[in-house]
C-alpha cells in the first residue's frame, strides 16, 4: 500500500528587539529512505539567509546549516513536501533476541557495523539500571525479538501517561522513565533507552503522523503535529521496524519518517544561536494532506 | 649513575650548595614575578603552578633519540588514527578496532565527521605523558591530542632555569627550544587557508583566569599571536573573524586551548560559552583551519590506548615503540572478567576521558565497590583500567644536596612537515608520595625543567631574540578587541583611583601627624570633609585613625585601598598579552607589598607608622607604573583607552576634591589649600610660580583651569578629547561624534572659566558649584557615549532549542565518582 501526501512545517519565530545576527541548522526536509518516495521538497527562509548550505549529516539526513547577518524581527523556516509513503513488509522469521544480539557482538550480523552506533548511550538516552530492569521484565530469556519489541511498545503506551508540558525538549530518558509521564519524545527514548540497555540497536524516528478528524468534522489546516517514534534492529530477515509507543503500533502509511538519529538531539528541527532578540516567541504548525489521487 | 646525570652533578657540586640555593632563588623570584597572583577570584597567592626546583631533570643522547623516534611515531599514529575515525573508519569495518570504542564515545559528536582537513593534519600538537618504571622500561601513561597544556610552563621554566644556569647551559652543550616553537610556527602557518605567508593566527584561550589562563596568554606572546577569548571572535559569511574597534579581521587559523566540544554551540555542545557561534560551519566551508582539528579528543581516550599495537601494525606494519602502560578496556568480556578480578590492584579511569583522576578501588568503601562494580557491569564499555606502576625517582634539590623523588615527564611534539618533532624536554612534575603523580595533570609537588644533552654544537636558535628574516613593518593598532579595550580603559581608570586614593590618604595622615591628634579626638569639621571621600559610610563612628587604617588595610571592598589594587590586578592579568612584562611585576607587586603589610600589621590599633610608609611606597609605584605605560606602549588604540580610563578618572577626582573643600569656604583656608596641591601633585610648580603665598585663586587655576598642568582638570579634558579625535570614527553613522561633540565643549568650558571668577565668595562659591555640577553631570555622559561606541559588551548569543544538558557518560552520569 503506497499513501501520498503533502506536508508543510512552518517554525516561526518572533522576536521583541531585533535580532541582528543568528546561525542556524534546520533538520526538516524528508531523509531518503527506502519506504520514502520524495517527489518534492523544499526548505524556504524569511528573511534571506546571508549564507545557506545543504548537507547530509552524519545520519544521513538532509540539513541546512544558515545564517542571517542582517537586523530582523521575526524568522521563518517553511518546510513542504509531496511525498509517497509505503507499507513495510514484516519477515516472519522472529530469532530470539539474545541471538541478534550475540551476532551483532560477534560481528556476525551483515548490519553491524551500521547498526553500532545505535547501541549506546547519546545525549538523551541512557543505559542505566533502570532503563535495563525495565527492559528484562519484556525481554525474557529466548524470547523472540518482535514479539517482544511489541510487548515493550505495549508496556510504555499502558505505563505512561500522555501529558504535554509535563517534559521538555531536553527531558532524558531517566527523567521520563521515573516520572513516568510525556509526550511521543519520551515515550521513544524510554523506548530507546530499554533497547539499547540490552545492546539492541534501537533510533529515534522523527515524522509526522496523519490525523483522521472525528466524523462529520473538516481537517484543520495547521492543527497537525510532529511526531517521533523508534525504529528497531531486529536481524538481518527483519531489519529495522518501526514501532509508536504513543500510539501502541507498529509505524506503517499513518507515519511519515523525515530524519532519525540516536534521539532527539540529533535530528531537533531548528538549532541555533543568535544575538539580540529578547524573549522569543515561537509558534508552529504543521499540516499533513493526503493526497488522494496522487 | 646515568654518565650524564655524573656530568650534571659534577657541574652542580663545582658551584657549591649556596650558589645553587641562591640560584633557586633567583629563578623561583623570576617566576613569581611574572607572577600567576591570581588564580582566581580570590586572593590566592599561588606563586608558580608548582616551586621549581634547581636542579634539572636529566635526558641522555641516547634516551631523548629513543623517545623522539618514539613519540614521532605515536603522533603520526594518532594521526591517522584520528583521521580514520572521523573518515572511512577501516578500522573498525576491518574489525581491529571494536566500534565501541568510537560510537559508545559520548564526546564523539557527529559533527566532526567529515569535515575537510587544513593541512592534511588532525593532530598538529601532541603531548604524552610518560614514565619509567621501577625496571628501567619507559611507558606512555597517556595521550593528549586536543588542546595539549603544559607547553607554556615548559618554556617558562626553561626561560627561568636558562637565566641561572646559562653557565651550565653552555658547559653541557644542552639542546634548546626554541627550534621546536619555530617549526610549531610555521605549521601553523602552512595551515593557513589563504596561504598568506603572514596570515592571522589566534589563540582560543577559555580566559585569563587559572593556570591555563595564564599559560595561554604567555604562549600567545611567546608565538606572537592575538589571544582571543570566545566573545572576541565571530562568524560572518561563513568566516571567523575577530572583533576590533577597527571592524571585523578576518582569521584564518586558530590555535585552540578549549575543548573539541566547546568550540561551537551551534553545533556541539550548546552550553559552552567559550567558543564562537558558526565555527564549525566556517571549517566545513575550509575559511578556517583549527589547530588540532576538531574531533581530535577522539584519540585521547583512554579506551583508545588498549589498541594501540594492534593499530600501529594494521596502519604501519610495524610495532609499536613506545607502549601504554598495560590497559584493559572493560567493552570485551575477558579484559571485563580481568578487571573484576583484580579490582584492587588496578586505577579505573573513565574509558573516553583521560583528563580526570583515577578511580582508586583499593580505596573505595565496601558500598562504593559494589556501585562500581555494578556500573561497570551495566555500561562495561564505559571503563578502562590501568596498571598501577611504581615510578623511578630523579634528584631533586633538598636546599643543601639531593634526594630522591619520583617524577613524570610530559613531552610534546609538533607536525613538521610530513613527519612531527619532538622537544628536547618537557614538563617534569616531582612528589615525594608516587600515587600523588597519579592525579595528573595538576597534582605535583615540584617542577623540573628537563635537559637533554646535544652531540656537537647546540643549536643556539632564540625566538626571544629578532629575527634575522626581514619583517613586514606594522605601524597600526587597530586589530584591538573591543574587550581588550574595555578592560584597557577600566584598568587606566583603576590605576589612577589608587593613586588618588593613596595620595588622599598620605595627605590625611600627615594632617593626622601635624595636629599630634590623638586617636579619640574627632578630626575637626573642615579636615573630616577629606576624610568623607573615603565613602565608607559604614564606619561613621570609627576613630580617624581607625578610618585611615582600615581604608588601606581592610579586606576589599569598593572604594578602599585593596581593592582599588585588587582591581587593578584583575584588569592587568586580562590584558596581560598586551602589558610588558615590567607592566605586569610592577602591579604584582605592589598587591604582595599590600598584602605583607596586611599581615604584620593587626588592623584594630591605631599605629599608622607602617600605613604612611607604605602608602609612600604605593604611590611611587603607581607613578613609576604610569610611567612606564606612557614611555613603553606604544601610540596604538590600546594605549589610547587606557589613557582615556586614567584621564577620566583624575578629572573626576579632582573635581571630586574641589567640590569637597572649596565651595564652602573654610575661615582659615591656606591649610587645605596647601594639602590640595599635594594631593594633586601639584605643590612643586604652585611654589615655582607663586613662592610661599597660598591663595585660592592660582590654586584653582592650576588645578582646573590650566591646561599646561598635567594634574588640572583642564588638562585631562583636553586629552581626552585628543584621544577620541583618533579613535576610529564611521562617518556614515549621524551620532558618530557626539563623544567628540561633548569632550570638545567640556574643555571649552573649563578653559575658559575665569579663575578669579570662580574664587568669588558670596559666601559659598557659587560660581565654582555651577561649573563643577556641570562638569558632574557632563563627565558621566562622554563616559557612556564613549562606553557605547567601543566597549559595549557584546553580547553572548543566546540559544533556542539547543539541547541545555551536559552529556551523560551512561552509567558515569549520575556516580559520585569518589
Amino acid at each position: 500500500m503506497i499513501v501520498a501526501y503533502k506536508v508543510r512545517h512552518t517554525t516561526k519565530f518572533e522576536y521583541p528587539i531585533p535580532v541582528t545576527v543568528c546561525h542556524n541548522i534546520v533538520c526538516l526536509s524528508p531523509r531518503p529512505d527506502a519506504r520514502l518516495n520524495i517527489n518534492h521538497a523544499s526548505i524556504t527562509i524569511t528573511p534571506q539567509p546571508t549564507v545557506v548550505a545543504e548537507r547530509l549529516d552524519a545520519f544521513g539526513n538532509i540539513t541546512h546549516a544558515f545564517s542571517i547577518e542582517a537586523s530582523h524581527g521575526e524568522l521563518t523556516v517553511n518546510a513542504e513536501a509531496n511525498l509517497l509513503v509505503s507499507a513495510p513488509f514484516f519477515a516472519t522469521a522472529d530469532p530470539p533476541w539474545e541471538q541478534v544480539v550475540a551476532s551483532l557482538d560477534q560481528q556476525a550480523d551483515p548490519n553491524w557495523f551500521e547498526s553500532s552506533t545505535f547501541r549506546f548511550g547519546s545525549m538523551l538516552v541512557s543505559r542505566d539500571q533502570a532503563a535495563r530492569e525495565y527492559a528484562e521484565r519484556v525481554f525474557t530469556p529466548g524470547r523472540p525479538i518482535h514479539e517482544a519489541s511489541l510487548a515493550l511498545t505495549e508496556r510504555v503506551n499502558k505505563e505512561f501517561a500522555y501529558k504535554p508540558g509535563a517534559t521538555h525538549v531536553d527531558t532524558s530518558s531517566k527523567e521520563a522513565l521515573s516520572n513516568r509521564e510525556g509526550v511521543c519524545q519520551d515515550f521513544a527514548h524510554v523506548m530507546l533507552a530499554a533497547l539499547r540497555s540490552l545492546g539492541i540497536p534501537a533510533r529515534y524516528v522523527s515524522g509526522y503522523l496523519r490525523t483522521i478528524p472525528p466524523k462529520g468534522q473538516a481537517r484543520l489546516i495547521g492543527a497537525d503535529q510532529s511526531h517521533a517514534w523508534v525504529s528497531v534492529y531486529m536481524g538481518p530477515e527483519l531489519g529495522w521496524v518501526d514501532l509508536d509507543p504513543t500510539n501502541n503500533m507498529h509505524a506503517m502509511t499513518d507515519h511519515i519518517p523525515i530524519a532519525m538519529g540516536r534521539d532527539y538531539a540529533d535530528v531537533a528541527p531548528i538549532r541555533g544561536a543568535f544575538l539580540g532578540g529578547g524573549e522569543s516567541k515561537l509558534s508552529v504548525s504543521v499540516d499533513v494532506e493526503q493526497i488522494v489521487d496522487a | 649513575m646515568r654518565e650524564e646525570w655524573r656530568a650534571i652533578q659534577s657541574s652542580l657540586n663545582g658551584l657549591g650548595p649556596k650558589t645553587i640555593e641562591a640560584r633557586r632563588a633567583r629563578a623561583q623570584q623570576r617566576l613569581d614575578d611574572n607572577g600567576i597572583l591570581l588564580t582566581g577570584p580570590h586572593e590566592v597567592t599561588q606563586p608558580h603552578l608548582w616551586p621549581l626546583d634547581p636542579v634539572p631533570f636529566q635526558l641522555g643522547t641516547n634516551q631523548f633519540a629513543f623517545l623522539a623516534d618514539a613519540l614521532a611515531q605515536r603522533a603520526r599514529l594518532l594521526n591517522v588514527i584520528a583521521g580514520d575515525l572521523l573518515g572511512p573508519q577501516r578500522s573498525i569495518r576491518e574489525k581491529v578496532l571494536p566500534p565501541a570504542i568510537l560510537f559508545a564515545n559520548p564526546h564523539y559528536q557527529r559533527a566532526y565527521h567529515g569535515l575537510p582537513v587544513m593541512g592534511g593534519r588532525y593532530i598538529h600538537l601532541y603531548a604524552a605523558d610518560i614514565t619509567r618504571g621501577d625496571g628501567g622500561n619507559w611507558w606512555v601513561q597517556g595521550d593528549r591530542t586536543q588542546a595539549p597544556s603544559g607547553l607554556g610552563f615548559t618554556l617558562e621554566n626553561r626561560i627561568a632555569i636558562g637565566r641561572v644556569h646559562s653557565d651550565l647551559f653552555s658547559q653541557l652543550n644542552i639542546k634548546r627550544h626554541a627550534r621546536f616553537f619555530q617549526t610549531f610556527r610555521d605549521t601553523l602557518t602552512t595551515l593557513a587557508t589563504n596561504r598568506s605567508p603572514n596570515p592571522h593566527i589566534v589563540l582560543l584561550s577559555e580566559g585569563p583566569v587559572g593556570h591555563r589562563g595564564f599559560e595561554d596568554a604567555y604562549l600567545a606572546r611567546y608565538l606572537g599571536y592575538t589571544l582571543a577569548v570566545g566573545e572576541d571572535l565571530a562568524v560572518r559569511r561563513n568566516r571567523v573573524v575577530l572583533k576590533t574597534l577597527g571592524g571585523a579581521l578576518p582569521v584564518e587559523v586558530i590555535l585552540r586551548r578549549i575543548n573539541d566540544e566547546a568550540c561551537d554551540p551551534v553545533e556541539l555542545n550548546a552550553q559552552s560559552r567559550l567558543g564562537v557561534a558558526g565555527l564549525v560551519e566556517a571549517q566545513r566551508q575550509e575559511h578556517l583551519a583549527i589547530a588540532n582539528m576538531l574531533g581530535s579528543q577522539l584519540v585521547e581516550s583512554p579506551a583508545l590506548s588498549a589498541f594501540l599495537g594492534p593499530l600501529c601494525r594494521f596502519f604501519f606494519g610495524e610495532d609499536l615503540k613506545l607502549p601504554t602502560i598495560a590497559t584493559w578496556w572493560c567493552g570485551q568480556p575477558a579484559q571485563k572478567q580481568y578487571v573484576l578480578d583484580n579490582l584492587k590492584t588496578l586505577y579505573l579511569y573513565p574509558a573516553f576521558q583521560g583528563t580526570g583522576p583515577p578511580i582508586v578501588p583499593a580505596s573505595l568503601t565496601a558500598r562504593q565497590l559494589s556501585d562500581l562494580i555494578e556500573r561497570i557491569r551495566l555500561t562495561p564499555e564505559q571503563f578502562v583500567a590501568q596498571q598501577r606502576l611504581r615510578r623511578g625517582t630523579t634528584p631533586a634539590w633538598n636546599g643543601e644536596g639531593y634526594e630522591p623523588w619520583h617524577w613524570a615527564l610530559r613531552m610534546f611534539a609538533t607536525m613538521d612537515g610530513d613527519d612531527y618533532t619532538v622537544l628536547p624536554g618537557g614538563l617534569v612534575r616531582l612528589a615525594r608520595e608516587d600515587s600523588m603523580l597519579d592525579f595528573e595533570p595538576s597534582h605535583a609537588e615540584r617542577t623540573q625543567d628537563c635537559w637533554v644533552t646535544a652531540e656537537g654544537q647546540a643549536d643556539t636558535l632564540s625566538l626571544l631574540a629578532p629575527s634575522h628574516q626581514p619583517v613586514e613593518l606594522k605601524r597600526s593598532g587597530s586589530e584591538l578587541p573591543s574587550r581588550v579595550a574595555d578592560n584597557l580603559y577600566w584598568l587606566g581608570r583603576s590605576m589612577e583611583a589608587a593613586e588618588n586614593r593613596a595620595r588622599l590618604l598620605r595627605a590625611l595622615i600627615m594632617r593626622v601627624e601635624m595636629d599630634g591628634t590623638r586617636a579619640e579626638v574627632p578630626m575637626d569639621q573642615d579636615w573630616a570633609r577629606l576624610l568623607n571621600l573615603l565613602d565608607d559610610e559604614e564606619l561613621p563612628k570609627a576613630s580617624t585613625h581607625q578610618r585611615i587604617k582600615r581604608a588601606v588595610l581592610d579586606t576589599p571592598r569598593p572604594g578602599n585601598m585593596r581593592h582599588a589594587i585588587r582591581e587593578c590586578v584583575r584588569l592587568a592579568q586580562s590584558v596581560r598579552d598586551r602589558l610588558s612584562l615590567d607592566a605586569w611585576r610592577l602591579v604584582a607587586r605592589m598587591e604582595r607589598y599590600l598584602l605583607q603589610a596586611v599581615a604584620t600589621n593587626p588592623i584594630q590599633d591605631d599605629d599608622l607608622t607602617d600605613v604612611s610608609a607604605l602608602l609612600n611606597h604605593l604611590v611611587l609605584e603607581l607613578v613609576a607604573y604610569g610611567g612606564l605605560m606612557s614611555e613603553s606602549m606604544t601610540r596604538t588604540l590600546g594605549w589610547r583607552f587606557l589613557d582615556l580610563g586614567r584621564r577620566t578618572e583624575r578629572a573626576q577626582r579632582t573635581v571630586d576634591l574641589l567640590e569637597a573643600t572649596l565651595i564652602k569656604p573654610m575661615d582659615e583656608e591656606r591649610p587645605m589649600l596647601s594639602t590640595l596641591l599635594d594631593i594633586c601633585d601639584s605643590a612643586m610648580t604652585y611654589r615655582t610660580r607663586y613662592l610661599a603665598e597660598m591663595r585660592p585663586e592660582p590654586v584653582i587655576d592650576l588645578l582646573l583651569t590650566d591646561d599646561i598642568n598635567p594634574r588640572s582638570v583642564a588638562y585631562q579634558l583636553k586629552l581626552i578629547r585628543k584621544h577620541i579625535s583618533k579613535l576610529p570614527h564611521d562617518p556614515g553613522l549621524p551620532e558618530s561624534d557626539a563623544d567628540l561633540v561633548l569632550s570638545q565643549s567640556l574643555l571649552d568650558q573649563v578653559r575658559s572659566a575665569d579663575p578669579n571668577f570662580m574664587a568669588v565668595r558670596s559666601p559659598n562659591r557659587v560660581n565654582l558649584d555651577r561649573l563643577i555640577k556641570e562638569i558632574n553631570e557632563q563627565l558621566p555622559i562622554l563616559d557612556q557615549a564613549l562606553t557605547a561606541r567601543y566597549l559595549a559588551h557584546t553580547e553572548l548569543p543566546k540559544q533556542f532549542t539547543g539541547i541545555e544538558r551536559a552529556f551523560p557518560e551512561d552509567g558515569l552520569a549520575e556516580s559520585d565518582a569518589p
